[in-house]
């Protein structure tokens, strides 16, 4: 017997194989750039005046300038949240249980909306509210003056308008799985329709509503651009952050690490607060019979109707806005009525190098991703282990990271040796995979869970060794779900600004950097250009998704 | 034309045993079937010999090659999984041709042979189809077309039918047992259903918590089970409580349903045993005389066509036994509530110990040929 126990473990030895070499390799890529890098902030956040102290945490929770900036990021957000979820739920209700025409239209003018970045949503407001905006104008030529778009209403006004899409996918989501015969238990009981919605309708989607809920409140928690351009004074967390490490008056990057720690530690808290909520008053649900759908009375029909065309229409507003001014001729930062080209010549003559490096950074990571998430969710999911489990939770770690902080947090870790790449376009196309990876993580992960375990040991079972069959055979199968939660990351990455802006040096500046600085240098007539390139691409991507998963059935 | 050696081969899970400590071989040519019910380890044990799972202890050799360190893509064997597994993105020559192109086979040869190996699944005319939008039973053949096209030296089979419908079923074992006998190829089948592994196998090994109870040759098996285990899963059968006594005129005695037989015992014993008899083995016949009859009457008789079953129930017990009888003349049938008498066939009848795990008795069809676990 100690013969052959022997002969195991030597054998054990021999199977060191490619995916182990894989997963280290994974490993060394997280500890170098996502723990290596917050390790450095959380250490530094503690540093004054060269000496290990609290002085900046206390400095935080007893100055007002600095504490203020929380209190401000968790009004707006929290109110944002919830005027999105008084939105997003009566939108997936009404679109998953009422028979109106052009839901498909909708639904993907809705994920259009989610998709394109905060900030330009933010400009075009400003364009139509701002001191000098169309609306604004028009209502004060007939005597009407409204306040300003800029301020912490502003802020809750763009991030509920921008993100109650998340709330009504999710929403919708669970309404559809929802099993029709739980409502009309509680009919047959007598319940009405109102009560019916409050105890049986309500707590079933309970989970999902909070992850929507935490989706809404994370984006907005996290997002840049917006509380940027409509603060005007009033700053909020991630500003804060940025301003007190870029500031030209002596940054003061300890400060920064302090911010970016509370930043992350709400986040996180908040992360873990929804979790705990929802593993109290989770139901398993399983559809048994899908919910039918109530054909509605006229006048029904007509109000639902009202409800939903109204919030696409402003949801879809700065769209058009960007889109529309941006053919319009300039004079200054005003827009005339005369059709034109100038804003895209000037764009290209301008910033051409932005535009190429959006689009070769984002490629870049996107190549990354999709290897990555490919070889990544095999490991997690079909060579399950304690240390797979451990990198699963790492490589999630990035969904709590504002843009802002791990900005930061790579600017503070690689401006020195071991790794000196700030400045370099290598720390942007890093700083963009690590970001979303995890979308494409969760996508491949979910792919790889409907594919049989078999058909890859038939393959080697017929003489193919493990990794070739990988590439063969699970690799081809995973490709379109991998390549439709690529291509959500890829718009999401050719629209980021909040890590970039503090990452970029003006080699390496990006599409939506220039637009940033040309709406702060009020040339909107080029912002629009460059915003309407990339609301296009986004459109480009978004149709190439849906025909990706229409074809193959993988939900978006 | 592979010889497969497996000894002293175990396979653990943390603390369960999937395979403990299995020794057998299995014969050039041979179609050797592992049976056994759900969770008792036939696939940890196809699996470790495939190379999926490595073993704990023990050797694994095919021919004179011991395998052990040997990656599964290298030991050349044949698989037939449950569930299918074709390639859903190759037609279906690409999916016969694959392990050809692995073993980088030359393009004429490859048309040729898998040609061939679709001809023999009688599926020679789909060849460019795409498998997902084929049934069950075909994707099944193409699996078996792919698996037997690289001439493999073992072909293993994990419950291959078990997705199929009642009557494909038997088809398509009469088929792969054909096509083995014809290729005359080492094959090592797994299947929870005992009536399959007795109609196509050379010899059978039970299996039961990961452990091998006997091997055997079908009838073997089933004439001649060396526990109540293999009694009871192998076939349907009566068990009846006995007891055993020695008389120093008559030899050993067994007293069941109150009536005495005498018997042949492998060694001294007496005491409580378990008496089992096979439904067939019964006779049956309408109460007439006395004798070493059983007295009883019919509570069930269901007419099954080729056979009826009858449960009776005895007199002065509460037992019931199921008696089978060919059905020749309908006429001559009996219905329920007749009275009857049973003769309990104690030559034929396998006598267990009380714990099931041991035979007493010397019986018609006894075997010698029993599996010992070393
Ligand atoms: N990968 C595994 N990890 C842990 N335990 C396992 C694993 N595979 C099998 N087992 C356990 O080993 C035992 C044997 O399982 P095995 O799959 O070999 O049974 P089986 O005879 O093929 O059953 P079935 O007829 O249901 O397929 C069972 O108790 C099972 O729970
Ligand atoms: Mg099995």
């Amino acid at each position: 017997m100690t013969t052959t126990r022997a002969l195991s473990t030597s054998r054990f030895k021999l199977r060191w194989n490619s995916w182990d070499i894989i997963t280290i390799i994974a490993f060394i890529f997280i500890i170098l750039f996502m723990v290596y890098p917050l390790f450095n902030i959380f250490l530094n956040s503690f540093f004054y005046e060269g000496s290990f102290n609290f002085s900046h945490y206390k400095d935080f929770f007893t100055l007002k300038y600095y504490y203020s900036s929380l209190t401000n990021s968790l009004l707006v957000c929290g109110l944002a949240t919830i005027f999105a979820i008084c939105i997003g739920f009566p939108m997936a209700y009404i679109l998953t249980r009422f028979d109106l025409p052009f839901k498909k239209i909708i639904h993907i003018l809705i994920i259009l909306t989610l998709l394109s970045p905060p900030f330009i949503g933010a400009y075009s407001w400003i364009l139509i509210l701002g001191n000098n905006g169309f609306l604004t104008n028009f209502l004060h030529s007939i005597g009407l003056n409204t306040p300003s778009i800029y301020g912490l209403h502003g802020m809750i006004w763009v991030f509920t308008v921008q993100f109650y899409p998340h709330i009504y996918l999710y929403v919708s989501g669970a309404l559809k799985t929802m099993d029709s015969s739980l409502e009309e238990a509680s009919e047959s009981l007598g319940s009405n329709k109102l009560r019916k919605l409050r105890t049986v309708t309500l707590p079933l989607i309970f989970p999902t509503l909070s992850t929507g809920a935490l989706m809404v409140f994370m984006a907005s928690f996290a997002d840049f651009g917006t509380p940027m351009l409509l603060g005007q004074g009033i700053k909020l967390l991630p500003i804060l952050a940025y301003e007190q490490f870029i500031n030209e008056m002596g940054s003061n990057p300890a400060m920064a690490s302090t911010l970016s720690m509370i930043l992350l530690s709400v986040s996180t808290g908040i992360l873990f607060l929804q979790r705990y909520l929802v593993t109290r008053k989770s139901y398993s649900m399983s559809s048994m019979r899908p919910p039918k759908v109530i054909k509605l009375k006229p006048l029904q029909k007509f109000f639902a109707m009202l409800f939903v065309w109204l919030v696409l229409a402003v949801s879809l507003i700065p769209q058009i806005t960007v889109i529309t001014t941006s053919f319009l001729k300039t004079n200054g930062p005003v827009f005339t009525n005369q059709f034109s080209l100038d804003s895209y010549r000037e764009v290209l003559f301008r910033v051409p190098q932005a535009i190429i490096n959006t689009f070769s950074y984002s490629a870049l990571a996107i190549v990354f991703m999709v290897v990555a998430g490919l070889l990544l969710s095999y490991i997690v999911v079909r060579r399950s282990s304690k240390i797979s489990a451990l990198l699963d939770t790492l490589i999630m770690i990035p969904y709590v990271i504002p843009g802002t902080v791990l900005g930061i947090s790579f600017i503070v870790a690689f401006n020195k040796p071991p790794i000196e790449i700030t400045g370099t376009w290598i720390i942007l196309v890093i700083a963009y995979s690590i970001r979303k990876l995890p979308y494409t993580m969760r996508s491949s992960t979910a792919i790889l869970y409907q594919i049989d375990r078999s058909v890859e040991e038939a393959s080697i079972s017929l003489g193919v060794p493990p990794m070739k069959t990988f590439f063969k055979t699970t690799a081809i199968l995973m490709l379109p779900g991998v390549l439709s939660g690529a291509i959500l990351s890829w718009v999401t990455t050719i629209n980021e600004l909040s890590s970039t802006i503090v990452l970029y040096t003006g080699a390496t500046s990006t599409i939506t950097v220039a637009i940033y600085s040309q709406v702060f240098t009020s040339s909107y007539g080029t912002a629009a250009a460059l915003a309407s390139i990339l609301s296009l691409s986004t459109i480009a991507s978004l149709i190439i998704v849906t025909i990706i998963s229409g074809k193959k059935g993988i939900p978006i | 034309m592979t010889k497969v050696r497996i000894e002293n081969v175990s396979k653990y899970f943390g603390e369960v045993k999937g395979v403990d400590n299995a020794d057998l071989t299995i014969e050039d040519g041979e179609f050797f079937t592992l049976l056994g019910p759900s969770g008792c380890g036939k696939t940890t044990l196809l699996r470790t010999l495939a190379g999926f799972y490595q073993q704990e202890e023990g050797n694994v050799y095919f021919g004179d090659q011991c395998i052990n360190d040997l990656p599964t893509y290298k030991r050349n064997i044949g698989m037939v999984f449950q569930s299918y597994s074709i390639f859903p993105h190759l037609t279906v020559f690409e999916n016969v041709a694959y392990g050809l192109k692995a073993r980088k086979v030359n393009k004429i040869q490859i048309k040729e042979r898998v040609l061939e190996a679709l001809r023999m699944v009688e599926l020679e005319d789909y060849q460019d189809r795409q498998p997902a939008l084929l049934s069950g039973g075909q994707q099944q053949r193409i699996a078996l077309a792919r698996a037997v096209v690289i001439h493999p030296g073992i072909l293993l089979m994990d419950e291959p039918l078990s997705n199929l419908d009642a009557k494909l079923r038997l088809k398509m074992r009469a088929d792969i047992r054909d096509l083995q006998k014809k290729l005359n190829i080492t094959m090592i089948y797994v299947t929870h259903d005992q009536e399959e592994a007795l109609a196509v196998s050379d010899r059978i090994a039970v299996l039961k918590k990961g452990r091998i109870q006997q091997i055997g040759k079908p009838h073997e098996i089933y004439l001649s089970p060396v526990n109540q285990f293999v009694a009871n899963f192998i076939g349907s059968t009566n068990f009846l409580t006995a007891m055993i006594s020695e008389d120093v005129n008559k030899g050993s005695i067994v007293t069941v349903a109150n009536k005495e037989y005498p018997i042949v015992l492998k060694k001294p014993y007496s005491g409580p045993a378990v008496y089992s008899v096979r439904p067939e083995q019964i006779k049956i016949k309408r109460t007439s005389s006395d004798g070493p009859f059983v007295k009883g009457v019919i509570v069930e008789a269901t007419f099954l066509g080729e056979k009826v079953e009858y449960n009776v129930q005895l007199n002065h017990t509460t037992e019931i036994i199921q008696v089978n009888e060919h059905a020749v003349h309908y006429d001559l049938l009996m219905n329920k509530g007749e009275h009857v008498e049973l003769y309990l066939n104690p030559e034929e009848a396998v006598l267990f110990s009380k714990d099931g795990e041991e035979v007493l008795n010397i019986h018609d069809n006894y075997s010698s040929t029993v599996y010992e676990p070393v």
